[in-house]
């Protein structure tokens, strides 16, 4: 059996989404993904469908408000569905859970995914609206975010889960694309989260609002300096910094 | 030949000693990185949360930054250097709440910041200069270090 065949993705509530968008947030470079995650899951009120269960993930549960919740879920509304963890992914974990969670993704025969990531940006203290990085993995996806005006990362290393996202997207022949924020390496980023958002709402032509997200961010920047501190050691252990080097390749 | 027999014994006993002294710092930094991860960031005792931090360095200087959200002013913020060490206290301007904390779900409040950086080398207390923007706490601490510049012929 392999680590694939481990990784489950069970479907709590029958996921009959129509062409999707799925957003992917995970803990990352300064939070941004999950940060982002938790604020459009309150703010326009998406429902858990699915959770990913594996013997290869560590035994936990969350509990809120009184009910328990696994550490990766799937989250829904109408045709956008969303995938947050609130743990760091384990690098071992990594390659075989992101082919999971695209083989079911596959299944949705989504329009769009899109990871939703903070870019580690040395000079963050000095910026007080980061900006927006895309990268996407055909001209599909160029084409669904053209009308963002995003930048694309054009040279680099990327480290992580969304690269391998970016990957098995392309293998499968699904559009996708990952939006980076300017962020802080090491500590939450709520501003940059909320620059993410801001672009997500142009992509879906809705208005999310951000005001609550800003107002709320020195919370934000407590409550989740546990997980920053233990996002921040997986990933220096996937070699995260060398997302600052030059690659050799085309110089 | 024998002597060389006898000192290539000699490197490879080295060889395993280093080995072994290599094993022995990893298996200590490992323990060491796992006490210190699986120690939540707060002294319920003390009512003070422990910052996050990030320690670089180059050749001349130590750089600590610290967030610190809920510090308003830099007179809030106490800073002290040791020999190789830093120590930060800053209060908050209002009380942190966390409303049900832990197994026993009790309400806990905290007010103040409070971080020891252990620094990597010994600095030069003179020229020590900080910094705090929005939020974030930046110590720029030049190393104690003799530099002789040298002229290339």
């Amino acid at each position: 059996m392999s680590f694939t065949e481990k990784i489950e993705v069970i479907e709590s509530v029958p996921v009959e989404s129509n062409n999707p968008i799925i957003l992917i947030g995970l803990p990352d470079v300064g939070l941004v993904g999950i940060v982002s995650a938790m604020h459009l899951i309150n703010t326009l009120e998406m429902k858990e469908v699915a959770y990913v269960e594996s013997d290869l993930m560590p035994p936990m549960i969350f509990i809120h408000k009184g009910d328990i919740f696994e550490p990766i879920r799937i989250y829904s509304k109408d045709d956008l569905l969303l995938i947050t963890s609130e743990i760091p992914i384990p690098t071992g974990l990594v390659k075989p859970l992101i082919r999971s969670l695209i083989l079911w993704a596959k299944q949705k025969n989504p329009r769009l995914i899109v990871t939703l990531g903070g870019i580690p940006t040395p000079n963050r203290g000095e910026i007080d609206k980061p900006e927006c990085y895309s990268l996407a993995t055909d001209e599909e996806a160029k084409k669904q975010i053209e009308k963002l005006a995003l930048q694309s990362l054009m040279e680099g290393i990327m480290v992580g889960p969304y690269p391998v996202v970016l990957r098995e997207a392309q293998k499968h022949n699904l559009p996708a694309v990952a939006l980076l924020a300017q962020a802080f390496s090491k500590y939450p980023d709520p501003g940059a989260a909320a620059s993410i958002i801001e672009v997500i709402g142009d992509l879906l032509n809705m208005d999310v609002n951000v005001d609550e997200l800003l107002k709320s961010a020195e919370e934000i920047r407590v409550k989740t300096r546990d997980l920053m501190r233990r996002t921040d050691r997986t990933m220096q252990q996937m070699g995260k910094t060398q997302e600052l080097e030059i690659p050799a390749m085309y110089t | 030949m024998a002597e060389k027999k006898r000192r290539s014994h000699w490197e490879e006993f080295e060889e395993m000693f280093d080995e072994m002294q290599r094993r022995f710092d990893r298996m200590f930094e490992q323990a060491f990185d796992d006490f210190h991860i699986n120690r939540p960031l707060m002294d319920v005792e003390q009512c003070t949360l422990e910052p996050l931090a990030d320690v670089r360095e180059d050749v001349v200087e130590i750089i600590v930054t610290i967030d610190l959200p809920f510090v308003d002013k830099k007179e809030d913020i106490n800073l002290e250097l040791f020999e190789k060490s830093l120590e930060i206290r800053a209060k908050t301007r209002k009380p942190i709440c966390f409303e049900r904390w832990g197994t026993s779900q009790r309400k806990i409040h905290f007010n103040e910041f409070r971080k020891t950086v252990n620094l990597p080398k010994e600095v030069d207390s003179k020229d020590v200069k900080a910094t705090f923007k929005k939020g974030v706490l930046k110590v720029r601490l030049p190393k104690k270090v003799k530099r002789t510049k040298i002229r290339i012929k």
